[in-house]
């Protein structure tokens, strides 16, 4: 069940990804020209348009048509993809519940599409396992096979980018978790005064170790609130951003100098804005893509470098971009948070729901997540434990450290989470198991863990690798507990993992 | 003369040389901003009043500027004259990926 269930989403992320190259679309009304002014010229009357509103229409210093000739020559998918890849906020592995996980809190943001994470080493339960999570997003993926943009690029404050209905159900994910390695050992050393319960953690192959729904809530500003505080917000991260800016802004000013002072250049603008003028304008697309193929052509004998230099100039205007972003994304969502569901297969214990809330916040240049939850087993197997099992609150702090701009970023976590196991954990052992430490037979198929209450506390410390244009991350953690779910003595325990975002891929394929 | 810049072709302007220019953008609703500008190659500082200024050198010299509009709408890149006026130099709908603009200074 494990292999085949694999396979048919991997297959079906291969069909999604095949469908998403075959139609692609453009979110741009004409290929190449300022939309608004063209829009505006091809409205008048057939004498009132002029070959010099044309020529402005199309001018290589109105930035809209420099990025336009970037898109053409570089392809819109690579700039989907570099801002997709400034983001750092996305939940990609599995839940810090999970016997397999890196990360001790649930992040504020799913993935748009598909993500894949395989994690090794739990955090606060005493059986350490490999599990493979899969990330969807039903929006997204419905959008790929319909043929339609899932990535279609609006700055954070563009409401108007995308519908209701899409912004409604764009906060919909849901995942399933893999034993990878079912019967995988702890990477954990432990210490102190180890109770006998490590005895009967037995594991079982089990398959599936849980699935998790969930739904994301931005409460955006109104747009007239918006208009009054934006830029004093926007002026609060002058030292993140100006130095993007400037970036962004040099690399424009040198392409749009190497080709403007191209003598074909300057030809090239009057002739089809004479053109323009003279067209029917059902005509003015295809002249435009003409016209477009023909700047590529200039950019490119002007600047004997001008791949690279295009390069350049995409990825630091996608760095400006993903960063402004992500940093207003808190000032625009006045309140971001999460409700999730987890439903948790531990081998050798009854299944296990979550209700969880995430909050998120930027307050400064670092990531502040919180996570409270309550964690219930769902079956009681005819023993005397409460039906509550634990309940859990968790804080991680992010930071992104070097350049954001640089092939392998890192960013820095710190965290600590609690946890208060109610009462003692419930096991399913089969009835010929003996009580722990003893030789005697335990009843039926459940058995209670003595002396289990109690709490529990982590911290972890932990840097996420994070290469450029990849969607692939490696968490590296290491975790120190006082004691796991089921053994009280104190762990040191290391984690790691790798994630991979299909956000990008799917990104790229467009 | 309250204004420095003078129309002189497409997204081309002179003016004359030594004179002190202040550029800025209005919209609607008063949202939109400058957050970066350079003038013959050098980057500019904003001014106390929001203002981006720079003195007119000879010889055709590439302004530009990086803007930003929460509100999504036509914006105006403007000169502030000395008597309190507007010179308009372009109108735009701003779109992100338009938030580059470049015009030539022509010093003369």
């Amino acid at each position: 069940v494990r292999y085949v269930s694999s396979w048919l989403i991997l297959v079906l992320s291969a069909q999604v990804l095949l469908i998403s190259q075959e139609k692609a679309d453009y979110p741009y009304k004409y290929v190449l020209g300022n939309d608004y002014k063209l829009d505006h010229i091809i409205s008048l009357p057939a004498t009132d348009r002029k070959a010099d509103a044309f020529e402005d229409a199309i001018d290589i210093g109105d930035g809209t048509n420099l990025s336009k000739l970037l898109f053409y020559t570089l392809g819109y998918k690579k700039f989907l993809q570099e801002v997709e890849n400034a983001r750092n906020d996305k939940q990609l592995g599995a839940p810090p519940t999970s016997q397999g996980a890196t990360s001790i809190v649930s992040k504020g943001v799913a993935s748009q599409v598909l993500s894949v994470a395989t994690e090794t080493g739990a955090l606060s339960r005493s059986d350490s396992k490999t599990t493979s999570t899969f990330h969807a997003n039903p929006l997204g993926i419905a959008r790929l096979l319909s043929g339609a943009s899932a990535f279609p690029y609006c700055a954070v404050y563009d409401y108007r980018c995308e519908s209701r209905a899409s912004r409604a159900l764009e906060g919909l994910s849901a995942s399933v978790s893999f034993f990878t390695f079912p019967s995988a050992t702890s990477s954990s050393s432990l210490t102190g005064s180890m109770t006998d319960n490590s005895s009967v953690l037995d594991a079982s192959a089990q398959t599936i170790a849980g699935w998790t729904v969930r739904y994301d809530f931005h409460v955006r500003r109104s747009t007239s609130d918006l208009t009054t505080g934006y830029k004093k917000e926007f002026d609060k991260y002058q030292t993140q951003l100006s130095p993007l800016a400037g970036g962004f802004g040099d690399a424009s000013n040198k392409m749009v100098k190497i080709i403007g002072d191209s003598p074909d250049y300057k030809t090239w603008r009057h002739s089809y804005g004479v053109r323009l003028q003279e067209a029917d304008p059902a005509a003015a697309s295809s002249i435009l893509l003409e016209a477009l193929q023909k700047l590529d052509a200039i950019a490119k004998s002007a600047d004997p470098t001008f791949q690279s230099d295009a390069e350049d100039l995409m990825s630091k205007m996608t760095t400006f971009f993903g960063n402004r972003d992500a940093l207003l994304a808190t000032y625009i969502n006045k309140i971001t948070f999460s409700v999730e569901y987890d439903n948790d297969r531990p081998t050798n214990q009854p299944s296990q729901s979550t209700a969880k809330l995430v909050l998120s916040a930027r307050p400064a240049s670092f990531q502040l997540t919180a996570n409270g939850s309550v964690q219930w087993n769902n079956q009681l197997l005819n023993s005397s434990v409460s039906r509550v099992r634990d309940a859990q609150a968790a804080l991680q702090l992010d930071q992104q450290l070097g350049k954001p701009s640089a092939a392998v970023s890192p960013t820095l976590s710190v965290g600590y989470y609690f946890q208060y196991m109610v009462d003692n954990a419930l096991l399913t052992l089969p009835s010929s198991a003996l009580a722990p430490g003893t030789s005697i037979p335990l009843p039926g198929n459940a058995s209670i863990l003595l002396n289990t209450k109690g709490a529990i506390h982590l911290g972890q410390a932990k840097i996420t690798f994070k290469i450029k244009n990849s969607g692939i991350q490696f968490p590296i953690a290491l975790t120190f507990s006082n004691r796991t779910d089921l053994i009280k003595a104190s762990e040191v325990r290391g984690n790691f993992g790798i994630t991979y975002d299909l956000d990008s891929l799917f990104a790229s394929a467009k | 003369m309250p204004c420095k810049l003078s129309p002189a072709g497409v997204r081309r302007f002179s003016a004359t040389i030594g004179d002190l220019v202040a550029i800025d953008v209005d919209s609607s609703g008063n949202s939109a901003f400058i957050f970066w500008a350079s003038y013959a190659g050098i980057d500019l500082s904003k001014s106390t009043n929001g203002q981006w200024t720079f003195t007119v050198v000879a010889g055709d010299e590439a302004m530009s500027i990086l803007i930003e509009d929460p509100a999504v709408g036509v914006v105006n890149v403007v000169e502030r004259c000395d008597d309190g006026s507007n010179n308009t130099l372009d109108s735009l709908y701003f779109n992100t990926i338009g938030a580059y603009q470049n015009y030539t200074i022509a010093g003369e």
